[in-house]
């Protein structure tokens, strides 16, 4: 436990200074807008800019610091140095995604953060269509958490197509490409072969569960688990494979 | 080395096995498509009003070839009749009679088209209401906008065009045109002879049409949702789009349907 919270630690170090950095450049262009709409030299609506431009760019930052995070290993030679130290695969691929999940929440934090401070005060139309403040952080922590799985797999997918593209001799980033893309076919396969398997789990109603009856009494929003859960069980098993991978047969290929 | 060939090998495999599939397995046809996900908003935000003002206009046709009406938060009733005269009762619904002083519905002519909606210009929903009861002479053009509420159109013949949203929607045995526009709720379509134009999200629909000379030529998309019936149809199922087609009889009426999270039952009648 102790090696892996090093590990952790290592790639939360690597990825501070362009965390602080991106989140910096974030929060001064929300005060930009802020300070332009509020002395009236840009219209109010600008500010949705300031909040959609972060929240579509950072899914790309996210995408590239996964990428990134294993290719930095190779590029600064110490990938051997990560093979000879006495942790399986496995967790040396969990301390990656454990540090860009930092990565994740740090981000979603100073969109959040920087919407409420800065325009807070100009969304008041949206405040008065939400029930109550507890409403609001109970759906935003869900929103945040679908985020977080989302992006966690996307990270798995990523990782298996980098390591099995070093397995390889030539045309390493088009093998990762066609690694993802297979790897993305196959979870398909599993999520369509194990479905009826899981037939019998029930309808979720999420409509209750994220209280958007608060919002509108006719809302009805259901999740009917059994598609998904091949998916997920296939993405495990990609982490896994990942990790045996890493340990066993890339430093050969180097 | 080895572990190279190893894994080109096993990655040569799985593209053939990826291409098989994309080529012959996809898209597969005649799966129903049951999305795992159902999003949708019934229309439930029919406020109750408890004061109403009715205003009743009686047109002879003339040379009014269309009728547009605009409402929202009641109820609307059309129907075609022999007669030729246009028959418009309309009911501004409110919580008091003192606020319903303060609107009125308003007509206007222009270019062959009597429009009805609420006035003054300021006036908006939902504020208050609007319901229309309307008779039609048979084969007039008719535009219903409608939100939040219920739309019924019974025995209408003629042209029809339906954009509603938050609504209940039900038209029966109609001849002639049938163009709709709908979000979210629900549309009953039964006993249609004609031409359909379908574009829904979002809700729940049902087709029922009437075998008519010349049949129909279907042209049917659904995507994240699904799509049943006895149309008879020929279905490609990509992951979550249906694309459908077929004809029935010569295959003369177009029946386009485009919806997208929401469920269609199409269906012919014997």
């Amino acid at each position: 436990m102790k090696r892996f919270l090093k590990l952790v630690l290592k790639d939360l170090e690597g990825s501070r200074l362009p965390t602080l950095f991106l989140s910096g450049i974030t929060l001064v262009f929300m005060a930009f807008v802020r300070y332009k709409v509020s002395f009236g030299s840009w219209h109010s609506q600008m500010s949705v800019l300031a909040v959609a431009l972060p929240t579509a760019f950072f899914p790309l930052w996210l995408i590239w610091r996964s990428f990134q995070t294993l290719r930095s290993e190779w590029r600064e030679d110490t990938v051997y140095t990560l093979l000879a130290l006495p942790v399986p695969g496995w967790q040396v691929m969990l301390a990656k995604l454990v540090s860009l999940c930092v990565e994740y929440s740090v981000l979603f934090a100073v969109t959040v953060g920087g919407t409420s401070l800065f325009f807070g005060g100009l969304l008041d139309e949206l405040w008065s269509m939400v029930s109550s403040l507890s409403w609001v952080v109970w759906n935003g922590f869900w929103v945040y958490a679908a985020g977080l799985a989302v992006y966690s797999s996307l990270i798995i997918y990523i990782q298996l197509a980098f390591v099995v593209s070093k397995m390889v001799g030539k045309v390493q980033g088009l093998v990762a490409l066609w690694v993802w893309v297979l790897a993305s076919w196959l979870a398909d396969k599993a999520a369509v072969l194990l479905a009826p398997l899981f037939r019998w789990l029930p309808t979720l109603r999420l409509h209750e569960f994220l209280r958007l009856n608060e919002l509108d009494s006719g809302i009805v929003f259901e999740w009917h688990p059994a598609g998904q859960i091949g998916l997920v069980l296939a993405t495990v098993a990609f982490f896994f494979l990942t990790g045996y991978l890493f340990e066993h047969y890339v430093e050969i290929n180097e | 080395m080895k572990i190279r060939r190893i894994t080109l090998a096993i990655l040569a495999l799985l593209t053939v096995l990826f291409v098989a599939d994309m080529r012959y397995f996809q898209p597969r046809r005649g799966r129903s498509g049951q999305p795992s996900v159902r999003f949708q908003v019934e229309p439930s935000r029919v406020a109750h009003f408890h004061a109403e003002k009715t205003q009743v206009f009686t047109r002879p046709q003339g040379s009014l070839s269309s009728l547009m009406l605009s409402g929202a938060l009641g109820h609307v009733e059309l129907r075609s009749t022999d007669g030729t005269e246009l028959v418009v009762r309309a009911t501004i619904l409110g919580e008091t009679e003192e606020e319903l002083a303060r609107f009125e519905v308003v007509e206007s002519v222009s270019n062959g088209e009597i429009s009805y909606k609420l006035g003054p210009q300021t006036a908006q929903f939902p504020e208050v209401g609007l319901s229309f009861a309307v008779e039609v002479p048979a084969g007039m053009e008719v535009t219903v906008k409608h939100s939040y509420g219920s739309v019924e159109v019974e025995d209408f013949v003629g042209f029809l065009r339906l954009l509603t949203s938050f609504s209940q929607v039900t038209v029966t045995g109609l001849q002639g045109s049938l163009s709709v526009e709908n979000q979210f709720g629900s549309v009953e379509l039964l006993d249609i002879s004609g031409p359909l134009a379908f574009e829904d999200a979002f809700s729940n629909s049902t087709v029922l049409l009437s075998p008519v000379d010349g049949g129909y030529n279907f042209q049917v998309d659904v995507t994240n949702g699904s799509l049943t019936g006895n149309a008879p149809l020929e279905k490609e199922v990509r992951q979550n789009m249906i694309k459908a087609q077929g004809t029935h009889g010569e295959g003369v009426h177009p029946v386009v349907i485009e919806s997208s999270f929401g469920s269609v039952n199409l269906n012919i009648g014997r």
